[in-house]
């Protein structure tokens, strides 16, 4: 897993409300050299969540003197952009686990693939009224005759799933 | 009309096969890389005539094989009641033509296949072509030339009896056998491949004319050893000349199943002087080819030509008009004839292995081309994020990356087996760096909200794996899930059966709010197979909607393409931030 990847990682675990960002325990980190794109990394920047990309380098030792706040005219900076490649590019957590900040639930990481699958009993807490979705949940608790018959042309899981939480 | 292959702007006019719904993608294709003008599009294949470096062709992502024109005219009509006899000679003075036009098409045909091997240097591919076209480029040399033309010439001028061999010949050719024997060799070639390599290496290094002298004797002398060995039992045939007698080729066709029976097993016997031949440098003076047709033929004419007939009546033509050789097994040149109600097409294949089959692919899930045409819906610019959330073997990733450099790629997927083969593929493909794998499942997409700026995904049909009840009733989960992580102006292209498409369509219409109600722009123009523009309308629910945030997805196009023994359809929708 490389932090390019953690940075958009999210634990959608039921009950918790933000999962964000997912604490990285590594027992194994591989540093790989690859291509530095200028452009690529220059476009990525204003995509990332900063803080969680320091937080994640600054736990795995990869820091270098990257700044807490995003400096910014980066686009021009080549020094600037070579160490974010680096971060979010070469260092590779390849062993070890991802903490779920709330609920503490872990998620292993193996060959460098993040194992991110819930179990049943924890998954799908978000859908619906939990979360960041929250504010799209309520607004449809509507006539329940129309709901339901909607939802049969949708499927009777999406159907079981919505009725659950009302 | 013949096509000219070769104007003075260095424009050659190539054809290439696409699947069904294809078309359109590769259309655009050829318009966008190769600038290419007089694009022409029809049921299965697409004209374009270019001057892009031979390089640039043979990339085309969204096409099947790549072939250079040889000829394209309106469509052949014969009556069904014109005699055998007169139908081929409409047929050979139709497509024959002059013969000046057949050599230089040669020639275009052996540059642009030296301009591929040299391209081609640095990346191993199992070629055969690359052997001939080495030795072409090589005898491009003033002196070596003017041998070879002259040696050409003296055996151009054989022997009557030789020549009316041949002629029998082009009678026994035959499209399914050829199959056959395509096959066979395909598997002969790889097995050989380095070894032809490197014997390729040796014979450059050592002197050339010599070489090129001895071998030729050899190829003359194997020639001879497969025609005689067909001749076994084709007495029948045996002696006349008589080309417009139908009735005797096609008796002679019935013998040809016997005769590549027995060129398989010379062929099996004598595989060192068979690797010799194959690198014989004999093209550049296109006096002497040795060459096999395949014919497809469809509507009208198939009722009153077989392939097979069409084959040996071109051969025979081609062969008196060239002294051109037939030679089913191992020729080095492949004609295509394709004769259709729209119209007569004749080309030379550039690639021996489609354009399709792509070297940086190992295991195969979807279609390449189908995979390409995806990702070429989702116009993914620098930076961008791209996510696969059941990504398989990977296949849509590695034809986007491919493509974008400066963008990555994030593949989920459920499974762990599925997920060890997409990382396989990745790091064959070296695209490891940019494509980044993660486990988990479709309907709780481990994603930040608004993260990525396309969602690629072919919804499993089912076929395979047997889920096919559970993607119905998971879809509008899975949908949902896609439109959340997707930011505001992001695409979103999916590949679903057509059941599937039309759940799709029930999904997204059905809880639309008035102000949606109008069919979203592109639907008119695109078959749109299922739910008709005025089904919306029947359940206007204005303020009720099952999972409102999917109404931020707009519909901009359908597409139907063929996935082989089904059909699939790709649809295209963008995030809006209603």
């Amino acid at each position: 897993m490389k932090l390019l990847t953690h940075n958009m990682l999210t634990s959608h675990v039921k009950g918790v409300s933000k999962g964000y960002p997912l604490l990285i325990k590594a027992t194994e980190v591989k540093v790989n050299e690859v291509d530095f794109n200028p452009k690529f990394v220059s476009r990525m920047i204003p995509k990332l969540e900063w803080g969680a990309l320091v937080q994640a380098a600054e736990g795995l030792g990869h820091r270098q003197d990257l700044p807490g706040e995003l400096v910014s005219d980066y686009e021009q900076n080549e020094d600037f952009l070579k160490k974010v490649h680096r971060i979010l590019l070469e260092v590779e957590v390849m062993e070890g686990c991802l903490q779920c900040p709330e609920s503490g639930r872990e998620f292993p990481i193996s060959k460098g693939i993040p194992n991110m699958l819930l179990n049943e009993d924890e998954a799908l807490s978000w859908l619906p009224g939990n979360g960041p979705r929250q504010e799209n949940i309520y607004c449809y608790s509507k006539s329940s005759d129309q709901a339901h018959q909607q939802m049969f042309t949708c499927g009777w899981r999406a159907v079981r799933a919505f009725l659950w939480r009302k | 009309m013949m096509a000219e292959p070769r104007s003075g702007d260095g424009v050659v006019r190539y054809f290439c096969t696409a699947g069904n719904g294809m078309e359109s993608f590769l259309m655009e294709e050829v318009k966008k890389k190769l600038a290419a003008g007089d694009v022409c599009q029809m049921p299965g294949k697409v004209l374009f005539s270019s001057s892009a470096g031979i390089d640039k062709i043979s990339g085309l992502k969204a096409a099947e094989r790549l072939f250079l024109l040889l000829k394209e005219d309106s469509p052949l009509r014969v009556s069904a009641h014109t005699s055998p006899a007169k139908a081929a000679s409409v047929l050979q003075s139709r497509l024959l033509g002059d013969k000046n036009q057949w050599t230089s098409a040669v020639m275009t045909w052996s540059r642009l296949q030296g301009e591929l091997a040299g391209s081609r240097t640095t990346v191993r591919t199992p070629s055969s072509d690359l052997g001939v076209t080495m030795r072409i480029e090589e005898g491009r040399g003033s002196r070596g030339k003017e041998e070879e033309e002259g040696s050409c010439f003296v055996e151009s001028r054989k022997s009557p009896e030789e020549q009316r061999e041949e002629k029998n010949g082009t009678r026994r050719l035959r499209s399914g056998e050829q199959n056959g024997t395509r096959t066979l060799e395909k598997k002969r070639k790889r097995n050989h491949e380095e070894e032809e390599e490197e014997a390729e290496r040796k014979n450059v290094e050592k002197g050339k004319s010599a070489e090129r002298e001895r071998r030729r004797e050899e190829e003359a002398e194997k020639g001879m050893d497969v025609e005689l060995n067909s001749y076994h039992g084709t007495d029948v045939s045996k002696g006349t000349t008589d080309l417009e007698n139908m009735d005797c080729s096609s008796r002679a066709m019935d013998f040809a199943a016997e005769s590549v029976q027995n060129v398989n097993t010379s062929g099996k016997k004598d595989e060192t002087p068979l690797k010799v031949s194959r690198s014989k440098p004999e093209l550049p003076s296109s006096i002497l080819v040795s060459f096999r047709i395949s014919c497809k033929c469809t509507g009208s004419l198939s009722r009153c030509f077989s392939a097979q007939e069409v084959s040996s009546v071109i051969g025979a033509g081609l062969s008196r008009l060239l002294s051109w050789k037939v030679d089913l097994r191992n020729p080095q040149l492949e004609i295509n004839v394709y004769l259709g109600d729209d119209l007569c097409l004749l080309g030379i294949p550039l690639t021996r292995l489609p354009l399709a089959k792509r070297s940086y692919i190992k295991a195969t899930g979807l279609r390449s081309t189908v995979a390409w045409a995806m990702s070429s819906l989702a116009p993914i610019q620098p930076g961008f994020r791209v996510i696969d959330p059941m990504c398989g073997v990977g296949t849509i990733l590695i034809e986007a990356a491919q493509e974008h450099e400066a963008a990555c790629f994030l593949g989920l997927d459920i499974d762990d087996g599925q997920l060890q083969k997409a990382n396989e593929n990745t790091a064959f493909a070296e695209l490891g760096n940019r494509i980044h794998l993660l486990k988990a499942s479709s309907l709780a997409l481990p994603l930040t909200d608004a993260s990525v700026d396309a969602v690629i995904c072919d919804l499993p049909f089912g076929r395979k794996f047997g889920t096919k009840t559970n993607m119905a009733a998971n879809l509008p989960l899975i949908l949902a899930e896609m439109e959340r992580v997707l930011c505001i102006g992001g695409s979103l292209v999916l590949l679903l059966s057509p059941q599937l498409s039309c759940l799709l369509n029930k999904v997204l219409t059905g809880p639309r709010s008035h102000q949606e109600a109008k069919p979203p722009s592109g639907r008119e123009n695109s078959p749109s197979p299922c739910v008709s523009p005025t089904k919306q309308q029947v359940k206007p629910s204005p303020q009720l909607s099952l999972l409102p945030p999917l109404s931020s997805l707009r519909h901009k196009a359908t597409f139907r393409v063929s996935l082989g023994a089904i059909d699939g359809l790709i649809h295209k929708y963008v995030k809006t931030d209603c």
